[in-house]
């Protein structure tokens, strides 16, 4: 094959023509390199985002659509909550979350307990705000009617219910133990009697790790009696309220007065399993092994439950907001490196071809000795293809800096999203009637330019295509040589 | 021995309306260890003849054979890789190897078995025709006409083949020159046994070739005046 050697000397003879294919090809690989990288960068960050937003999916009640329902008389306003079809009752979330999916679920009910030993935190209007963030209990038998907005509270205390050893609220960092623990797996599975309190109703009852406290659960359907909880945890939390939203609610709503019990104690305390099945949770937080897993899992949801009264929220109206950006980064860098391979392959096909044609005399010697047509071609590729590789090879070192320019650039104006939610997180309850007013601000991932070995590996292969098809065109005008034209008429 | 046989070959071309035929039913065999050469006036068809034989274009009729097979069987590059070479007038050495790295390139072309290593088996041919190995590894363009010819005969021995073809060798060449190649192809023919078809308008070479052709009328006839 010596072709190689004769490419080799081709290119060091040549010194001009090596040069100029040189930082043409520098260019060109500086530009595809940014562009990969970008196109990656991009990629990562889009990847991020939805990291950065969460795979949580929250399945609750479509408030909405009951509402327009019952407005349009298509539901009557004493429907039974539990009867509707697709609410998150613990069935319906049993059935949604036998997947391979899913790698934790919540199951969120509230109900209201009174307590003759306990006082309860009640608001005193200051010119400070003082915390809250509940949705007010639902009626966790789903035995009573189901009229958004218009609770009335029927106790002092609410007791929130979760299935995870990690409880949303706690995941979510609103909420974190200052004393004792959370919830064990086998205290969840059997209904454990156990609370985990407020760090200020624990002060002002005097409360610690390991007391018991006396309540009176007061759901409908069931039938009160006083039962006794074990405090395994004191906890604090940093969500807020306004003022005139505090006044306005009545004390077991306020999160001072809120206590985290497992699900199942719902069982220890009396209901039967029918009872349980068919509690509507005011949510369940759903959380996926991979947020690309969500359209996939969507669909697994609908072949098992019809939505028609639940709905599931996967926040991806945020999601489009703060990677949408990121997303026309990608595109832009994917145009720009189809773009400057395409013309660079044109610029190079024409220098090539120019070459071929002072070649001729070359051409028709090597036809005249044997050489083939197709080893000619191999030898032109070789000499580009070697260029190239020194060309991009370079760029290494200085495309990446290019690729960070244009997403500092084209990103300048989008780095960061903020987003008020003027009507509560979503999926967290959504409970129209008493609004709480909370400012979320998630960033979008920021797009980190930097190479790695699929991206060289990329940018070299973008190179001997480029190479390739730049040799290519000309090529086929070898083909047509014939060694007598060449050598006798240079005769 | 024949060598090379033509049989009936044809060859012309349109000139405006007119079809000029250049070689007309021409026929004649060719035989290993002598030296031809082939006379005839400008344009009387002498390279187009070398051409065909060299295969660097197809008869338009008849047959040209190599040891009884046909080109068409060889297959033209083959057959141009294997069993022949051609010495030009203009010398067509590759303008960025050097003298010895031409010699190699066509021995690494070839498929013919050569004694290797290829450098030194270069560099010892092109010794024989008098480039030294300062001179073979200078770049061609700083030899000297004639030695450039000399590296192109070097060339066309390489690849030990037994037809070597050369069209007006010595035409770019002192008289010194000339009859110092014309002396090589002679010994080409007498001593390595090769088939030696040199096209000339010189009669000085005709005279000491073994065979002088001439083509006169698209026909090969041969030259009584010549040593034959």
């Amino acid at each position: 094959m010596y072709l190689f050697t004769r490419a080799f000397h081709y290119i060091r003879k040549q010194k001009a023509k090596t040069v100029l294919l040189l930082v043409l090809f520098f260019v060109i690989a500086n530009i595809v390199l940014a562009g990969l990288s970008v196109q990656s960068a991009a990629a990562t960050a889009e990847k991020l985002t939805r990291q950065e937003i969460g795979s949580d999916i929250t399945y609750t009640v479509n408030t909405q659509q009951v509402r327009s329902d019952t407005q349009k008389g298509v539901l009557d306003s004493t429907v039974v909550q539990s009867t509707l079809e697709g609410v998150p009752t613990y069935a319906n979330l049993l059935k949604i979350i036998d997947s391979t999916y899913i790698t934790s679920v919540d199951a969120i009910a509230t109900y209201e307990v009174t307590s003759d030993v306990l006082t309860p935190y009640t608001y005193v209007a200051t010119s400070t705000t003082t915390t809250n963030t509940n949705t007010p209990p639902t009626d966790i038998g789903g035995k009573g009617g189901f009229i958004p907005g218009s609770y009335t509270s029927a106790g002092d205390f609410t007791l929130k219910t979760f299935t995870n050893v990690t409880p949303t609220d706690f995941a979510d960092e609103t909420a974190s133990i200052t004393s004792g623990r959370l919830a064990t797996q086998a205290e969840i599975d059997s209904g454990a009697l156990v609370v985990i309190i407020n760090e200020t109703l624990a002060t002002d009852n005097d409360l610690k790790v390991g007391d018991t406290i006396d309540l009176t659960p007061t759901a409908t359907g069931y039938t009160s009696k006083v039962m006794t909880y074990t405090i395994i945890g004191i906890y604090s939390s940093t969500a807020t309220i306004d003022d005139r939203m505090a006044s306005m609610v009545g004390s077991s709503l306020l999160t001072q007065n809120q206590i985290y019990t497992p699900f199942l104690s719902l069982k220890t305390i009396g209901y039967s399993d029918d009872e349980i099945n068919s509690t509507v949770l005011s949510s369940a937080v759903i959380v996926l092994n991979d947020p690309a897993d969500l359209t996939a899992f969507k669909s697994e949801v609908a072949s098992k439950v019809t939505l028609t009264y639940g709905t599931l929220d996967t926040n991806d109206a945020l999601y489009q907001q703060l990677a949408g950006p990121i997303e026309s980064l990608g595109s832009v860098a994917n145009t720009m490196v189809i773009i400057v391979a395409i013309a660079g392959a044109a610029i190079l096909a024409l220098i090539t071809a120019l070459t071929v044609n002072q070649r001729k005399n070359e051409i028709g010697i090597l036809l005249a000795v044997g050489e083939s047509k197709i080893r000619i071609i191999g030898q032109f590729i070789v000499e580009v293809t070697a260029i190239a590789i020194i060309a991009f090879t370079l760029s290494i070192f200085t495309g990446t800096y290019v690729g960070k320019y244009i997403s500092n650039v084209t990103l300048a104006n989008y780095a960061t999203t903020t987003t008020t939610n003027q009507q509560g997180i979503p999926g967290k309850g959504g409970f129209q009637g008493v609004p709480s007013v909370l400012t979320s601000t998630t960033k979008a991932a920021t797009v980190d330019v930097s190479l790695n070995l699929i991206l060289i590996v990329e940018l070299f292969a973008s190179g001997l295509l480029i190479s390739i098809v730049s040799v290519a065109i000309p090529a086929l005008y070898v083909t047509r040589f014939n060694p007598k034209q060449i050598l006798i008429n240079n005769g | 021995m024949t060598l090379l046989q033509l049989d009936h070959v044809t060859y012309g071309y349109v000139d405006g309306n007119h079809k000029r035929t250049i070689l007309n039913d021409l026929s004649y065999s060719f035989e290993k260890g002598k030296f031809y050469t082939i006379l005839g006036p400008s344009g009387s068809g002498k390279t187009t003849l070398l051409s065909l034989i060299g295969a660097l274009e197809r008869t338009q009729g008849g047959k040209i054979s190599y040891e009884g097979k046909s080109l068409e069987e060889i297959g033209f590059v083959k057959y141009r890789r294997n069993k022949q070479a051609i010495v030009f007038q203009q010398f067509n050495l590759i303008p960025y190897l050097t003298a010895v790295e031409n010699i190699i390139n066509v021995m690494k072309i070839t498929d013919n078995p050569l004694p290797k290593p290829y450098r030194t088996t270069a560099l010892n041919l092109l010794d024989q025709f008098g480039i030294v190995d300062t001179k073979a590894v200078r770049s061609i363009s700083q030899l000297s006409g004639g030695e450039q010819q000399r590296v192109a005969i070097a060339r066309a021995l390489a690849t030990n083949v037994s037809l070597i073809l050369a069209d007006e060798p010595t035409g770019n060449l002192d008289t010194a020159t000339e009859k110092e190649i014309i002396s090589i192809f002679n010994k080409l023919a007498s001593e390595y046994n090769c088939c030696v078809i040199v096209v000339t308008h010189s009669d000085d070479v005709a005279a000491i070739s073994d065979v002088s052709l001439r083509l006169k009328d698209g026909k090969l006839v041969e030259n009584l005046g010549g040593s034959n």
